[in-house]
């Protein structure tokens, strides 16, 4: 009899436990639909999106030395060549730092068009005898991460 | 598993470059035998004159060792390219857009056959060929006609990494980015399946 009280009560239990796990779950999700649609409004009322900045990691695979140069001017052209000037001042990409040594670098990029960077690596960087092939690794939402991760995948 | 249904050149550090990158079957038009971890299947791209050229072309070709693609330059040969068995993708390039008309695409959807696009056109093309090109990829997602798309490459550095590709399809043809992802991915490895390579 005491037996079966007790287990009554541990299932009694585990089921209560279990329910609240899922409640806050739930709850949480509930919580993210919200925040992802009070976005949504916003941006219908005409509300300008506040762009956050964005650092993409990349790596060179060259047959020759790229220069920062030569990298900054080839994804300027692309992103004029392909989405406009427009397009290009809203996303502002910026080669914040790069190793040439060691061929990685990072871009800073408005969020809203990380997209758009990534796209024209598959545009080949050539160079008189240089050509290379721009390999994306990772988007951070800060440098300091980037540099991290830069630092590890080397 | 992504796939690349156009590679020109095979070479060594190509192939070392698609390992790095991901890729796991390439067809390419020219290669050399050996252990490399990696899937690679010959690959014959005829641009025919007349349908005659394509039929006598055809019968040259053994069955099931190569990739055959047929880029039509009139609308009897485009037309005949979708029902013919030994073909296995009609290509649609800078050259040919003025064969694919929605009748052509109803064929190809018929008959199963997959559209492949390559993404060296794209960076060659003036806007007018691109507004052309566009709006025919669009009608082919529109009527579920499965899209393949090559890199056209003939260099290593040529060679798209698959994350940046499926971006530049959803972002300047506009894929869906599932279909973007397919059209690198199930939709070439079906083609290359069925080959001994």
């Amino acid at each position: 009899m005491v037996e079966e009280i007790a287990t009554l009560l541990a299932t009694l239990l585990i089921a209560q436990a279990a329910l609240l796990a899922a409640t806050v779950y739930y709850l949480g999700r509930v919580r993210k639909v919200l925040r992802v649609w009070k976005t949504l409004v916003e941006k219908e009322r005409g509300k300008p999106v506040k762009p956050r900045k964005r650092y993409v990691v990349f790596a060179l695979a060259c047959s020759g030395n790229p220069s920062r140069e030569m990298v900054e001017k080839h994804v300027e052209n692309a992103f004029t060549a392909y989405y406009g000037r427009a397009v290009l001042a809203k996303a502002s990409p910026q080669l914040v730092f790069m190793d040439e040594k060691a061929r990685r670098g990072v871009y800073r990029v408005s969020h809203l068009y990380v997209k758009h960077l990534i796209s024209l690596f598959t545009v080949p960087l050539e160079a008189g005898e240089c050509k290379c092939l721009i390999i994306p690794l990772k988007t951070t939402g800060t440098l300091k991460k980037a540099l991290k991760i830069m630092e590890k995948k080397k | 598993m992504f796939t690349d249904l156009n590679v020109k050149d095979c070479g060594s550090e190509l192939l070392e470059k698609a390992t790095m990158l991901g890729y796991s079957a390439l067809a390419c038009w020219g290669y050399s035998d050996g252990e490399v971890g990696i899937r690679i299947v010959g690959k014959k791209v005829l641009a025919p004159g007349s349908l005659e050229e394509l039929k006598q072309t055809l019968v040259k070709i053994p069955t099931g060792r190569a990739v055959v693609s047929v880029s039509p330059r009139d609308t009897a040969t485009a037309r005949w390219s979708a029902h013919d068995r030994r073909v296995d993708t009609i290509v649609m390039t800078l050259e040919n857009i003025d064969v694919f008309d929605k009748k052509q695409f109803s064929t190809m959807k018929y008959y199963g056959k997959p559209l492949e696009i390559w993404l060296s056109d794209l960076r060659r093309a003036g806007s007018v060929q691109l507004a052309k090109y566009y709006r025919r990829v669009n009608l082919a997602l529109r009527m579920k006609i499965p899209v393949i798309t090559g890199s056209g490459a003939s260099h290593w550095s040529q060679l798209p990494h698959p994350r940046a590709a499926v971006y530049l399809l959803t972002l300047f043809l506009d894929f869906p980015e599932k279909e973007a992802l397919l059209s690198l991915t199930s939709h070439p490895y079906s083609v290359i399946a069925g080959k001994v390579g």
